[in-house]
């Protein structure tokens, strides 16, 4: 049965519950701090009638405005244009024509997942982007709408070339879809990606977490077993020693296990379909992301690699597409886990040539140390404070010393790996300590160029150079400033006689 | 020259940025400079008086705070005296460079292809100077745009012809 989407219509029914509690778990989620004061016994006995009155009200004011959002929420398409109208108390009409969309993911969370709806988002490019977010539709209507918003473009590709041709062909109303598999992550794959990862967010996140209810596990301990914090640091230095070790060992088992958890959430079951000349990947486990690489919209192929993943055989890819905003890592599609032999397929795929490249390498010079031991020493003085007015001096001075060591090497490796490469097509940015990176950017999606020489530079003969893509810039740092300038005459010839476009 | 293995890049005959005659941007915008500068140590000035008289904070605290800022205030006027003969910008064949600064240079170079839209604007405090700023917007980030400030209206708008000019042919 073929939906009719020339009549304004609104989401799937679903879609109330779907809008509600998704609004719900953004404003929890913001405001979740809200909800600590709780964890204090002497705040539940007294205020929790009124808390609870509260919070009711708050949630049925919630679904209220989820309700009218849900109602106020009408999209048709018309005579080759999307057209939606927005709004609660105030209206948002938005029209797109069919020619500007750039993109149609569809995805699904958890939510979604649950209702068994699908959300369709059109991206479009452009300085102003519109991007349309439709949180519910049955899976056979999103398929449909796709297909109908990016079949008139291909429709009209397919005419032009015909004109240009001159040739009288009957034409083809749909094309016929190649899909092909590129490759499948299974689990067991999957953890692998997982133990390869960088372990510092995981860590990070831990440190947060158990600083944030630091306070509220002592009361806890305190209330328990009587321990009292004050006095065990100074007098019973063997039990603090203890207690150190198993807090220490109890942080690196939970980064190990959010790390891991992590990757394996984000990266679930990923799948790497080619369809004609695109490549479809979809992942996840509780949000399942749907995107399409396409050629010419690719701005930065990344290639994350490192000693644990060469054992196992596997590279990481990202690729950047153009967008009007800054790209974080979560913008970027994954395709994570993958063999070199698959590697070079989707190279070769998006830029025309084979993996790995030659190139003509200027690396960045030692004196890129001082910076960067700067900052690290700065930071060394800092833990070095927190951890005095923390455990003692004995542990506040030994512990920044290790970690200045361990900073000095990791800044040293880096500097090593730190090179940009050129060649007749390619730009290769190297980067990294333990963990390599290496960005490759066609030379004729360069969108402008920047030389930056602090004072010590313009003495030294030094600069960092700038590369500026539709998805974002990439820093090359403390290199010499007779190769930059040979550099960026190189690249803005490239850039200036390329007939081709950069999207 | 770069080369290696068989292939040259031959960068021989390519266009040198470096070379460029740069064009400087307007004398007043220094003067713009100036007096924002002499404003906001006029405020600082009459706050740590205000401050002394009012609070009367401990001796080497107060010291410390007026040499601090001393220092801070002197790099400020250092890098507008000293980076204002530095701020030029330079029309070319295809593209359009621009630089500025003293203790941090930096030079972009944005290909005309590259542009997507130019704005000429104007703050309150830049029209009683008669002065614009011309901004050049490309599809990558912002901070790869270009923004030249203090341009007189005659530059302004010559640049501005020049490269819808430029674009145009481009297109065709």
């Amino acid at each position: 049965m073929k939906t009719d989407f020339s009549i304004p219509r609104r989401q799937n029914f679903r879609g109330i519950l779907v809008v509600f509690l998704m609004d719900l778990f953004k404003r929890i989620k913001q405001n979740v701090y809200v909800f600590l004061p709780l964890l204090s016994s002497e705040i539940r006995e007294n205020y929790l009638d009124i808390v609870l009155i509260v919070l009711v009200l708050l949630l049925l004011l919630q679904l209220l405005y989820s309700y009218k959002s849900y109602l106020n929420f009408k999209f048709h398409v018309h005579e080759e244009r999307f057209f939606l109208r927005q709004g609660v108390l105030n209206f948002t009409d938005t029209d797109i024509p069919f020619d500007r969309i750039q993109n149609i993911n569809i995805n699904q969370n958890l939510i979604q997942q649950l209702l068994n709806v699908v959300g369709l988002e059109i991206e479009t490019a452009g300085q102003k982007s519109a991007e349309i977010k439709i949180k519910a539709l049955s899976r056979e209507d999103a398929l449909e709408l796709k297909e109908i918003l990016l079949k008139n473009r291909v429709e009209k590709q397919i005419n032009s070339q015909i004109e240009e041709q001159d040739e009288n062909e009957s034409s083809k109303t749909e094309t016929n879809k190649k899909l092909s598999i590129l490759f499948n992550l299974d689990f067991f794959q999957l953890l692998k990606v997982g133990i390869s990862s960088n372990y510092i967010k995981g860590l990070g996140l831990v440190l947060f977490f158990v600083s944030t209810i630091f306070q509220y596990l002592q009361e806890f301990f305190s209330n328990f077993y009587e321990i009292n914090f004050e006095n065990t640091y100074l007098s019973q230095s063997y039990e603090t020693f203890a207690f150190v070790v198993g807090f220490t060992i109890f942080l690196l088992a939970a980064t190990f296990i959010v790390t891991i958890g992590r990757t394996v959430f984000q990266y679930y079951d990923l799948k790497v379909t080619k369809v004609d000349k695109d490549y479809e990947v979809e992942y996840g486990l509780l949000k399942r992301i749907n995107q399409v690489i396409k050629k010419s919209k690719v701005q930065v192929f990344e290639v994350e690699e490192n000693p644990i993943k060469n054992l196992f055989k596997i590279k990481n890819v990202f690729i950047s597409q153009a967008s009007s905003q800054e790209l974080q890592n979560k913008k970027k599609i994954g395709v994570v886990g993958i063999s070199d032999e698959n590697l070079n397929i989707l190279f070769k795929s998006l830029f025309d040539l084979s993996y790995p490249q030659q190139f003509i390498n200027i690396q960045s010079s030692m004196r890129l140390m001082f910076r960067l031991m700067i900052k690290y020493f700065v930071l060394c003085i800092l833990i070095g404070l927190g951890t005095f007015l923390w455990i003692g001096l004995s542990y506040s001075l030994i512990f920044p010393l290790l970690l200045l060591g361990v900073f000095t090497f990791i800044s040293y490796k880096a500097i090593q790996k730190s090179h940009i490469g050129v060649n007749e097509n390619l730009i290769e940015i190297h980067s990294g300590a333990i963990h390599t990176n290496k960005k490759y950017i066609a030379t004729h999606k360069v969108q402008s160029i920047a030389i930056k020489r602090n004072w010590f530079q313009q003495q030294n003969n030094h600069a960092d150079l700038i590369i500026y893509t539709a998805s974002g810039f990439e820093h090359i740092n403390y290199l010499n400033y007779d190769e930059v300038v040979e550099v960026v005459n190189y690249l803005n010839f490239k850039v200036e006689s390329s007939e081709m476009g950069w999207i | 020259m770069l080369d290696f293995q068989n292939n040259t890049l031959n960068i021989d005959d390519l266009p040198r940025f470096e070379t460029v005659e740069g064009h400087p941007v307007a004398p007043a915008y220094l003067r713009v400079l100036r007096t924002i500068y002499a404003f906001w140590v006029v405020i600082l000035i009459s706050i740590l008086v205000v401050l002394k008289f009012k609070a009367n904070p401990p001796a080497p605290f107060y010291y410390a705070l007026i040499s601090v800022l001393t220092f801070i205030f002197s790099l400020i006027i250092i890098e507008i005296e000293k980076g204002f003969p530095k701020r030029k910008f330079g029309i070319r064949e295809k593209d359009i460079l621009f630089q500025k600064g003293f203790f941090i240079f930096k030079e972009t170079i944005v290909p005309y292809k590259r542009i997507q839209h130019v704005e000429i604007s104007q703050t309150l405090v830049f029209k009683a100077f008669k002065l614009f700023t011309l901004k050049i917007y490309t599809a990558g980030s912002s901070s790869g745009d270009l923004s030249i400030k203090g341009l007189n209206q005659a530059n302004a708008d010559k640049i501005k012809a020049q490269i819808l000019k430029v674009a145009d042919i481009d297109e065709n």
